[in-house]
């Protein structure tokens, strides 16, 4: 799974290249991103014998700086994961210990969910990483809709063979992105619903990401309250504040 | 005069002779294929471990023996590769980085330990050009090209050409990532290379840890008997650690110490039941001759004679045998040493170990006549309980039964 | 009649007689010593894995097998409907394992974690006999493996840290004083394990009551099959596993290394062929004139057949009784004294994880097979003297 790879992809911007598309993505992007953006998530992971349920807190700014706080389940709380640049902590309150990710851990999931922490670490590159194609109209759950067709360029340090996205022509929703393998095989599919306002504007609030061979499990976000363009600097993003931040 | 006896003896009772010295002739040829099945066991499983995986002779900086990392690069790498180029009992070397990290398809990912080599000298090293299954070796795609396993491809869900992504730590303990592309798929003589060892060009590799220094030097050695020559000359000239296979990897001096004590165990047993089978015919082909031997005795014939004789007769018959049975063993040796012994059937299992299913039995020459002198004494213990009763036998009580 | 007459025979020649039962019954005292030796070290080896590893019969989740993961442990209360009532199931425990990283200091290491119940895993996998230091009873400490406890420079009395994601992909953390470290021989084991009370263990990976695998030893390995069957009854969440389906690997080096010990034995059974065929063929030259007689005097080639036949079959008898006594007591002594190795093999096999022992098997099967096999080589070879008798020439065989 990397999952994460595409909430990161969907979230970057996008390099220049075809520029219809490419506007439309940058559009669809600052929608749900912003300059930086505080806020509040819940995260499912649906198996088909078990569900579990993640509240957490998060802080972001650019790709290059968050920090995550979880709220609940109790036995997690106060667990916080920080990424400046491509370094990963994770912040242990249980034993009162920040630990740095070494390379061992990181194909490990991140907080049990389908991301795993190199997921995390190695979404900057993505920004360059596609050339975008400008394909047919569709129509997606009532939406008109553009499709845009992603290939990663050759040094690009990503698995996939080609993306589809849908983006609404109103509003730039992202309703639907389509992950293939270079055989052109489905590999994932991401779902945006529940279009609401959130702070100072009306975004998809749920996303559902898919893996096509086991159509029975799935990872859940949901956006609660957040702000965007807030005033965070870099220095937020310390690991002297991942120990004190509640 | 006594030997002359003997030796009529021999040949007057020919079905009898014919049995022990038939018994020693499938003795002697059984434990010559023996060993040499033994050693073609052995001879497999290092032949693979020198050929494909360790090579003869390895360098590394000591801290890496504690802790494989990165950081612990060999000390002066140009003046050690100017010294190899210049030893004649070198054969190749190859210089590799090598660090840890994860391969991801979009499938799935797996931890890997990733090689950065030179390609020529890495297939010169270790053959690896040549066990290829699929693909080509470093000459058709032109941007990172990446060597995996048959294994890894499998795990992966990956063919030649499919793209990959290496993720790693480097020497600034930063996560960095690459994509590579499949070039070839191998399968390996070595089990642990098949696990999880994948290949790059060093450039490639180097570029992504940001650091060009190297962690291993494997060197192949035209003869593998200069092995501790080439391994001292080298430990003088370098502060690094220089270790030959056998010390890098422990399993071959296990199998070589258990293969040596199986012989040994393997050729008691035999000779003792060669041993048994003597004393049992001697004893009766004394009790048969018990007249005879009586008429010598009172005819003046010394106890000494009558016990060197039965000595004599016996340790005659292993000298006949012993050379029919080495020449049998021999033979089938040469002949399986050329056209292998295919145990096709135990492959998967072979595998497992590192070996190959066809063997090819060898024995070295100084085995033959250390296993004549062990028939010959065989012969010669075995011959001296009837010897003993041969004396005890009353010359006059023994002509009576005439 | 015959009976009587080959009975007498036999004693007739005192000397004879001995030898000959003596060549066979040295051939199956060979034989079963041999095969004694070959299958002891087998019943070892699988016995240490057995213990140390699956137990004869492992008992999981249905998918832990295929994918060794926490989620795919189950609750210990299932063990309650299982039938484990079989006398010759020995005694079962409960383990839960799964990765984490170890960490003291700066240093940081993968490790293969346990949880075990340390009273039970004593007398299961001997694993108190393992420890090098401290103390091996615990509520809430570790045991680490002595190659762990080099390489992150922490002894007995430190804190380890352990880091991990337990069930269900929860968050695992926890501090842990080390109260012993363990030597193991096998390096990686040395090198990665961390034992923890069961449940410590599953407090840390947040899997309260579940186990990883239940494992059931047995006192007669051969019963495997049948109590897997026994064990859980038509259930589509649990799975009971033999050894051999466990472990294939050492199954199939074990086969091979069996079928390299018969070419042994079939060496051994042509080399003592030799020496009985040497003894019937002294027998029948000996007593050829003797037959002549017979023969002269009207009795048929086919009653002197038939007398000879019961002589050999009662010296073959004889000789493998004579063989299996003389090997019970030598397999028994090496059985409950298993050869000690010393010197380069030792240090070799210790260096490699395995003790440097020379264990026999007590197995009936042994003497069976090894004594039926030579009684059927010594009849095959008891056919000369019948051909010798239908080939007799009486003038011939009264000039001897």
């Amino acid at each position: 799974m990397r999952l994460f790879l595409a909430v990161i992809l969907i979230m970057a911007g996008f390099g220049l290249y075809a520029q219809d598309a490419t506007e439309i993505i940058r559009k669809a992007d600052e929608k749900m991103q912003g300059k930086s953006n505080r806020g509040t998530m819940t995260m499912q992971i649906v198996r088909p014998k078990w569900t579990r349920e993640i509240t957490m807190k998060t802080w972001s700014k650019g790709t290059e700086y968050s920090l995550v706080l979880i709220t609940a389940p109790a036995r997690d709380k106060g667990t916080g994961t920080l990424k400046r640049d491509r370094e990963l902590w994770s912040w242990q309150p249980s034993i009162d210990r920040v630990i740095k990710m070494p390379p061992s851990m990181m194909m490990q999931s991140w907080m049990g969910s389908d991301f795993t922490n190199d997921d995390l670490v190695n979404q900057s590159s993505i920004v360059v990483d596609y050339t975008h194609k400008l394909g047919g109209d569709t129509t997606i759950a009532g939406y008109d809709t553009w499709k845009i067709t992603l290939y990663p360029k050759e040094e690009a340090a990503v698995v996939w063979g080609m993306l589809e996205m849908y983006i609404t022509k109103e509003d730039y929703y992202q309703l639907l992105t389509k992950f293939y393998d270079e055989d052109e095989y489905l590999v994932n599919t991401m779902t945006m619903s529940d279009i609401k306002e959130v702070g100072d504007r009306t975004i998809p609030t749920r996303m559902e990401m898919i893996p096509a061979e086991n159509p029975e499990q799935k990872t859940v976000i949901i956006y609660g309250d957040f702000e965007f363009d807030i005033d965070l600097q870099e220095r937020f993003f310390s690991v002297q504040n991942l120990k004190t931040i509640r | 005069m006594i030997l002359a006896l003997a030796w009529k003896n021999i040949w007057r009772s020919k079905r009898r002779s014919f049995v022990v010295i038939g018994a020693i002739i499938v003795g002697v040829w059984s434990l010559i294929f023996m060993f040499a099945f033994y050693n073609s066991f052995i001879e497999a499983f290092s032949r693979n471990g020198v050929n494909h995986d360790y090579s003869h002779i390895q360098i590394h900086n000591e801290d890496y023996l504690l802790e494989p990392g990165l950081e612990f690069q060999l000390s002066d790498v140009n003046q050690m590769e100017t010294t190899l180029d210049q030893m004649a009992e070198v054969q190749s070397w190859s210089a590799r980085q090598i660090v840890n990290g994860m391969l991801a398809s979009p499938k799935t990912n797996v931890g890997v330990q990733i090689y950065g080599v030179q390609p020529a000298a890495e297939g010169e090293t270790t053959g690896l050009e040549e066990q290829l299954v699929d693909g080509t070796y470093f000459e058709t795609i032109k941007r990172n090209p990446i060597l995996i396993s048959e294994k890894l491809a499998d795990k992966l869900k990956v063919k030649v050409r499919s793209k990959v992504v290496i993720t790693l730590q480097n020497l600034d303990r930063e996560i960095t990532a690459a994509s590579f592309r499949v070039e070839g798929i191998f399968k390996s003589k070595s089990p642990r290379i098949n696990e999880a060892g994948v290949y790059v060009r060093f450039s490639d590799l180097s570029r992504l840890t940001a650091v060009d220094g190297i962690n291993e030097i494997a060197v192949y050695l035209n003869n593998s008997e200069q092995i501790l020559l080439v391994k001292e000359s080298l430990a003088a000239s370098t502060t690094d650690l220089v270790r030959t296979y056998r010390e890098i990897a422990p399993e071959f001096d296990m199998m070589e110490q258990q293969s040596a004590t199986t012989k040994q165990i393997v050729t008691v047993i035999i000779m003792l039941a060669l041993l048994f089978g003597i004393v049992n015919t001697m004893l009766m082909a004394v009790l048969e001759r018990t007249k005879e031997i009586g008429m010598l005795r009172s005819i003046g014939m010394h106890k000494k004679s009558v016990f060197k004789m039965i000595i004599l007769e016996t340790c005659m018959m292993s000298i006949i045998a012993g050379p029919i049975g080495l020449i049998l063993g021999y033979l089938t040796n040469t002949w399986l040493g050329t056209n292998g012994m295919d145990l096709s059937s135990y492959a998967t299992a072979l595998e497992q170990y590192g070996m190959d299913a066809i063997f090819y039995p060898s024995i070295s020459n100084a085995t033959y006549p250390a296993l004549m002198m062990v028939v010959i004494l065989t012969a010669f213990l075995g011959a001296i309980y009837p010897a003993i009763k041969a004396i005890r036998l009353n010359p006059l009580e023994a002509i009576r039964k005439l | 009649m015959n009976f009587k007459l080959a009975w007498r025979n036999i004693w007739r020649n005192k000397k004879r007689t001995w030898i000959t039962a003596s060549s066979i019954g040295f051939a199956v005292f060979f034989a079963c010593v041999m095969q004694s030796m070959q299958l002891g070290s087998y019943e070892r080896m699988i016995d240490n894995s057995v213990r140390f590893l699956t137990g004869h019969i492992g008992v999981h989740q249905v998918d832990y097998w295929e994918e060794k993961i926490l989620d795919n442990s189950f609750p210990e209360t299932a063990i309650s409907d299982m039938n484990l009532t079989d006398e010759s199931i020995i005694m079962s425990v409960p383990r839960i394992s799964s990765f984490a990283l170890a960490s003291y200091g700066d240093k940081t290491k993968g490790a293969l974690i346990t949880g075990v119940d340390l009273a039970l895993e004593s007398e299961f996998s001997y694993l108190e006999n393992k420890l090098q230091s401290g103390v091996y009873n615990t509520e809430g400490g570790a045991l680490i493996g002595a190659g762990l406890s080099e390489y992150l420079k922490l002894g007995v009395g430190d804190t380890l840290v352990l880091l991990s994601q337990g069930y269900h992909g929860v968050n695992a953390v926890g501090k842990y004083p080390v109260v012993g470290t363990l030597k193991f021989p096998v390096p990686d084991l040395n090198q990665s394990a961390v034992y923890l009370p069961l449940k410590s263990a599953q407090r840390f990976f947040g899997a309260e009551g579940m186990i990883t695998s239940y494992s059931i030893l047995l006192d007669d390995p051969d019963a495997t099959q049948l109590i897997k069957s026994q064990v859980i009854s038509d259930s589509d969440v649990y799975e009971a596993m033999t050894w051999k389906e466990m472990m294939p690997d050492l199954v199939q080096g074990i086969e091979l290394d069996y079928y390299g010990g018969l070419v042994m034995v079939y060496v051994l059974y042509a080399v003592i062929g030799f020496g009985i065929f040497g003894t019937f063929l002294m027998m029948t030259k000996e007593r050829t004139y003797e037959f002549g007689i017979l023969n002269s005097i009207g009795m048929k080639k086919s009653r002197i057949q038939g007398m000879v036949a019961i002589e050999i079959l009662l010296l073959t008898f004889l000789g493998v009784a004579i063989g299996l006594i003389a090997a019970s007591p030598i397999v028994v002594y090496f059985w409950a004294n298993p050869i000690l190795l010393t010197g380069e093999t030792a240090a070799a096999m210790e260096r490699f994880g395995y003790e440097p022992i020379m264990p026999f098997a007590l197995d009936p099967q042994v003497f069976y097979d090894q004594g039926l096999s030579i009684l059927l080589i010594a009849l095959f070879l008891g056919i000369y003297p019948m051909l010798a008798i239908k080939q007799l020439k009486i003038i011939k065989a009264l000039k001897e």
